[in-house]
């Protein structure tokens, strides 16, 4: 049987308050993302699911315990290692979207395809077909801010499964977007979970939490699943 | 290779896309470079002139020794000096400052048939009588001066001479505020019969030390000046003042890269967040190092080509006003003679390497320890 895509053992991640807020520590003794499988992380604002999402994707290292990407312990891989992780094995869709805001629509769908030595020629092409299975293909030449929100979420959308990730990691996907909008990500996220993908979500929608082959519960930083 | 290229591609594309925040952040390394270049290419030329001229000149210079200091050689002097072994030309002058219509000019006083020894270009003919003098071309264009027409040089008497011809010299500084008249003419504007300015003696290769020698012996009053002494002495004066430019240069650039870097940071929020965002799409820190490298690669070659297209623009075709009285004395801030310059490759060089190294300084830290930082802390 192979490993799952995700598995956290004992991983405490805290966070000092800053001013007069309070501080935060997120503490999970154990979490397992299987493969192939829609993994949803629902919370209250503020229980620690960004923070979590960050620690599957390697974005944010735990202050103890370990995670095992694909069955290999990365905790203490370099940065060096866990970005080529990330570049080849994960696709993410950040909270608040994150583009370069100078580069055209394309060009920021398939910026991880840059330093992996893909001609300009291929990377047009495969963010082309990205935008397009999200519909928005006709928008791969202007810029973030010349599109809408909701279009906005779509690119990035099409900038986590570009490279058809082992794992995606998406934070809050359907948040800004109409029915319409959220159904072609959905369709998107499928197809990726079709594949074999791993698909894991912090969501507050319920459709996405319907279709959840797992699904876990976040309170103050403690898990329940 | 397709990794480096694709750097390269996204690196020229991010300073197209940012041209404007570039712009501001090296105007100020763009300034800089340029007064360099154009300092160094005015004190090339200068120097070239400069070493032209003593190289086409007379191989001794003898002047008197007056309370110490050079003075004016007794006429009675030149017939021994003639007798010397290697000597092949002796040629007295008599120069001064005189004024012609509102400018100061200067006088140079020769045996006519000493122009006619060395062919130069000439607008008109050589004069044929002490009535005739040749004018530089500068200030004949800055005076709207022709040939054939009279002008009055003044002096304790006023002297009219028509202009017979119109000279160009290798040295635009040398025609610039040159009048060439008959040695007697000048003894004449002058009041100094009994006296010249200084003897120039033309030897033959390799007599320059003995022939030195032998003027000390006629009367060891006569100060003897070398053809490669007085290369030493221009030389030596051009790198004082070029030294001089280069302490200024340095002081305006010890303000101009604060200001450099102010600008730089203005951009460095977005810019964290940018490397953010690459950093959580796969990108290694040796990757934004590179592409950023690139950027600074291409900054650096737009600054120095640049800077060196404005400082030929501004030396050559404007004749370098405001920066010009620096190297030149009596010069106007804006001159309307032409400035000698000399545009060489290693200047250039250096100051592709030199705004390398200010922007490299500038931005690849920040770079790195922005890079180095986790992913989520720059998104935050």
């Amino acid at each position: 049987m192979s490993a799952p895509a995700v598995r956290l053992e004992e991983v405490t991640r805290r966070y000092a308050g800053a001013g007069s807020s309070p501080s935060f520590t997120l503490a999970i003794p154990t979490l397992v993302i299987p493969r192939a499988a829609w993994t949803v992380v629902t919370g209250r604002s503020g229980a620690g699911k960004t923070t979590l999402l960050h620690i599957l994707a390697t974005l944010d290292r735990p202050d103890t315990g370990n995670v095992h990407l694909l069955g290999r312990d990365v905790t203490r891989d370099s940065e060096g290692a866990l970005a080529r992780v990330r570049r080849d094995r994960m696709g993410i869709v950040y909270q608040r979207f994150y583009f370069a805001e100078h580069w055209t629509v394309w060009e920021n769908v398939s910026c991880r395809l840059i330093p992996a030595g893909v001609p300009a020629r291929i990377r047009r092409a495969r963010a082309e077909a990205a935008l397009d299975a999200l519909g928005i293909a006709a928008l791969a030449d202007r810029l973030p801010r010349e599109i809408s929100g909701g279009e906005q979420q779509r690119a990035a959308v099409a900038r986590a499964v570009i490279s058809e990730p082992d794992i995606l990691v998406a934070d809050e996907p359907t948040s800004n977007v109409d029915a319409e909008t959220a159904e072609r990500i959905v369709a998107c996220f499928r197809r990726l979970r079709g594949r074999g993908s791993a698909v894991v979500i912090a969501t507050h929608d319920p459709a996405l939490v319907e279709a959840a082959d797992v699904h876990y519960v976040l309170e103050q930083g403690r898990l329940r699943g | 290779m397709q990794r480096h290229w694709s750097l390269l591609q996204t690196a020229a594309a991010n300073l197209a896309a940012n041209s404007r925040v570039y712009g501001v952040a090296s105007a100020g390394l763009f300034v800089a470079l340029a007064l360099l270049l154009a300092g160094i290419a005015i004190s090339e030329g200068l120097k070239a002139q400069a070493v032209d001229a003593v190289a086409g000149g007379a191989n001794v210079y003898c002047t008197w020794d007056t309370f110490g200091r050079d003075g004016p050689v007794p006429i009675d002097q030149v017939p021994a000096l003639q007798k010397i072994d290697g000597v092949v030309r002796v040629v007295p002058r008599i120069i001064g400052r005189l004024a012609l219509g509102e400018r100061m000019v200067v006088v140079v006083g020769v045996p006519f048939e000493e122009l006619l020894r060395e062919p130069f270009p000439l607008e008109g003919r050589l004069p044929s009588s002490g009535a005739e003098v040749l004018v530089g071309r500068e200030i004949a264009q800055e005076l709207g001066l022709v040939t054939g027409q009279r002008v009055a040089l003044e002096s304790a008497l006023l002297r009219v001479f028509t202009i017979s011809g119109i000279f160009t010299s290798t040295s635009s500084l040398w025609s610039a505020r040159v009048v060439v008249c008959d040695l007697g003419e000048a003894a004449a504007l002058f009041g100094e019969e009994k006296r010249v300015s200084d003897v120039c003696l033309f030897t033959r290769p390799g007599y320059e030390p003995s022939v030195a020698e032998a003027v000390l012996r006629i009367d060891p009053r006569f100060r003897v000046q070398t053809q490669a002494l007085v290369r030493g002495y221009v030389l030596r004066g051009m790198t004082l003042r070029e030294g001089i430019f280069t302490v200024l240069w340095a002081m305006a650039l010890a303000l101009a890269i604060p200001a450099s870097a102010m600008f730089g940071h203005l951009g460095h929020s977005p810019r964290r967040r940018e490397i953010g965002l690459l950093k959580a799409e796969g990108w290694r820190t040796a990757d934004v190092l590179e592409m950023v490298a690139l950027e600074n690669l291409f900054v650096s070659l737009l600054c120095a080509c640049g800077a060196m297209i404005f400082a030929f623009v501004w030396v050559r075709l404007l004749r370098a006003p405001l920066i010009a009285p620096f190297f030149i004395a009596e010069l106007p801030l804006f001159p309307s003679l032409s400035i000698p310059a000399r545009f060489l490759p290693l200047p250039l060089v250096l100051s592709f390497v030199f705004s390398l190294v200010v922007t490299m300084t500038g931005s690849i830290y920040f770079t790195w320890r922005t890079a180095i930082t986790r992913p989520a802390d720059n998104l935050r």
